[in-house]
């Protein structure tokens, strides 16, 4: 008898979500989906708006990554102002988006994703958590709290509050650094950077006990797309984009993130509120690629930053098409983070008070894209000649991951789902797989608290034969 | 060190009771060994600043049948073994703190029945009549907190 297991929401991501998975007669996964269930407003409810509001607006999307909105937002109306930001202004975004990213990133790792691999896929689900680190190894749980405790210090020195802050406004910062503020970062940076050593040690340690899963996360080939600098290193800022095939050949090289609607386009699926964004020239889903840290890693050729670059050279030995690696690029990106925002706060005119442009509006349309924690991050904007917007469109980070998450939901499901009698193993597997892009659903859900996992074997008119649920 | 944490949504009316009485107690307190934070809720980097209490206050909102209420009560650490990510309660967050730190500080829960928890920036008509007998009412609870904890 045909049979639809039903895993809603999915536990440990940002946001609400659902996955289905369909067994055949023979008890075999004959298809499965990833099912973002809630329809986003952002773009439409900002028509109208002035445009100098978007910034804080935006911002508003999420509580997780409101810097990487808010960075790529105030981007967009710089265009829209048709002015450059003076340098120092943008290397203090740069401060503020790599913080975010290594706040961010840190969240995924220690509290979404360690509990999997510390304790196990196995695991008793009451033990996954923050919790049941700290019982089996605290010196991890403790690393986890302060090393995102640092990046969101850093975001609050700058910005004055953790969330949400209103620092980043079009045309540059409202404020200068001042050198308290510079000396206080400066401060807490070597303390960053030995603990993003000490969990990369760990993790290098123990990643051969899933090579199980690394090479069940392994079976989709897409491209991958970021930005890159003009040395071949990681830009999370600015830049162009770079996209390359699985084996790592460039399929497009120096795009202008401007010009995103000539070579980028979106695809509407009916399972899902979420868009799947790919490749134009290579059609769908041939042009679909992979976003943020494993994407990142994969088409640069360094990082930039010395002992980011060292960890680079074990991350060139492991499966580059992984999804299971994004864990093992996120961690090299903290490091990378606190590094760059070292380099960053000793540049020469980092306390100058020329951080701001002003000018009216003298441009219709604004690009604005920025790398997020999850990847490359676009808002365009067009107003009318009051400053209003009249159109807005965002393609989030997630959003361009959204059909590798789909197909890898099937693939990993296949490898571990079988048989009538599901495990909780079995679907905690099919769930980590979509834990390891960090989706960040946030953007279209404003989820908050618990969210107990419901699993439900279903018989083709809808009776439930088996349930699981914690 | 004593620790206040005012905690709650401002845009959601009498969710933001929270922040503003933490806020209004930074004000009055001007003791160096009182620091405030204040949050939209509790996550789990404020173990990093409860480890170091000695004494720490929440303050919130909740539901209940007497808009203005003040409820408070002695709290202890709990191991809550349900999944959390970036959302603790009170308790938890005790918790937490005793098992990554090894410390168990004295820690009070002061709530304030709200009347209306729509979208809002500002507070209930009723809650807002209230705030200055209730900030006086809580300015003491924590007064008296302080004194047992220095002696």
């Amino acid at each position: 008898m045909a049979q639809k297991i039903v895993i809603d929401p999915v536990t440990r991501i940002e946001g609400h979500a659902k996955i289905t998975i369909q067994l055949n007669d023979m008890g075999i996964v004959e298809d499965a989906h990833f099912h973002v269930t809630q329809l986003r407003g952002f773009e439409k409810f900002c028509e109208g708006r002035p445009f100098h509001e978007m910034p804080s607006l935006m911002a508003r999307i999420c509580g997780i990554c409101p810097v990487s909105h808010l960075v790529a937002s105030a981007k967009a109306c710089d265009a829209l102002l048709a002015v450059k930001i003076p340098t120092t202004a943008a290397n203090l975004r740069r401060i503020l988006n790599l913080a975010q990213i290594a706040q961010s990133h840190a969240l995924s790792f220690f509290y979404l994703s360690a509990p999997d691999l510390l304790l196990g896929m196995d695991a008793d689900p009451a033990q996954r958590n923050l919790f049941g680190i700290a019982q089996m190894q605290p010196q991890l749980a403790r690393d986890g709290v302060r090393l995102r405790q640092i990046g969101q210090q850093i975001i609050e020195l700058l910005g004055g509050k953790r969330i949400h802050p209103a620092w980043v406004v079009p045309g540059g910062v409202s404020d200068p650094l001042t050198t308290e503020k510079r000396d206080l970062i400066l401060k807490m940076l070597p303390e960053g950077i030995e603990l993003a050593l000490r969990t990369l040690a760990w993790f290098k340690s123990v990643i051969s006990n899933y090579s199980e899963e690394i090479s069940a996360f392994a079976t989709l080939n897409t491209l991958f797309m970021g930005l890159t600098n003009q040395s071949n290193q990681l830009e999370m800022y600015d830049g162009l984009l770079r996209i390359i095939d699985a084996n790592g050949g460039i399929v497009a090289d120096n795009l202008n993130p401007d010009n995103y609607e000539d070579y980028i386009t979106e695809k509407v699926e009916p399972w899902t509120y979420l868009k799947s964004p790919f490749y134009k020239p290579l059609g769908y889903p041939e042009g679909v690629y992979r976003v943020g840290p494993l994407a990142r890693l994969n088409l640069v050729k360094s990082c930039g930053t010395p002992r980011a670059d060292e960890a680079l050279g074990f991350f060139r030995t492991l499966d580059s098409q992984s999804s299971f690696h994004y864990h093992y690029a996120r961690l090299i990106e903290i490091l990378y983070c606190f590094e760059k925002i070292d380099e960053l706060l000793h540049t020469p005119d980092i306390l100058s008070d020329r951080v701001r442009a002003f000018a009216e509006p003298n441009s219709e349309q604004g690009v604005g894209v920025s790398e997020a924690p999850r990847g490359t991050l676009l808002h365009h904007y067009q107003i009318d000649q009051n400053g209003l917007i009249v159109r807005a469109n965002l393609i989030i980070a997630t959003g361009h991951n959204n059909f590798a998450m789909d197909r890898s939901v099937l693939e990993v499901a296949k490898r571990f789902v079988k048989g009538a009698q599901i495990t909780e193993g079995m679907l905690n597997r099919v769930e980590a797989v979509i834990r390891a892009f960090d989706p960040c659903l946030s953007c279209s859900t404003h989820a908050v608290g618990q969210m107990p996992l419901q699993i439900q074997l279903l018989s083709p008119d809808g009776a439930v034969i088996q349930e699981i649920k914690r | 060190m004593i620790l206040i944490i005012g905690y709650g949504n401002p845009l959601r009316t009498d969710d933001a009771i929270g922040q503003r009485l933490a806020d209004m107690m930074e004000e009055r307190l001007k003791y160096e060994v009182v620091q405030v934070i204040t949050a939209y809720q509790l996550t789990p980097e404020l173990v990093e600043h409860i480890r170091d209490a000695q004494l720490v206050i929440f303050i919130d909102a909740r539901v209940g049948q007497k808009p203005g209420k003040v409820i408070w009560e002695n709290i202890a650490p709990e191991m809550d073994t349900a999944a959390f990510t970036h959302h603790m309660s009170p308790k938890t967050l005790l918790g937490a703190t005793h098992k990554l730190y090894g410390v168990k500080p004295a820690a009070i829960l002061i709530s304030i029945i709200g009347a209306n928890f729509e979208y809002g920036s500002d507070l209930s008509p009723e809650l807002n009549t209230m705030l200055p007998s209730i900030a006086n009412h809580i300015e003491t609870i924590i007064q008296t907190n302080l004194i047992l904890q220095l002696i």
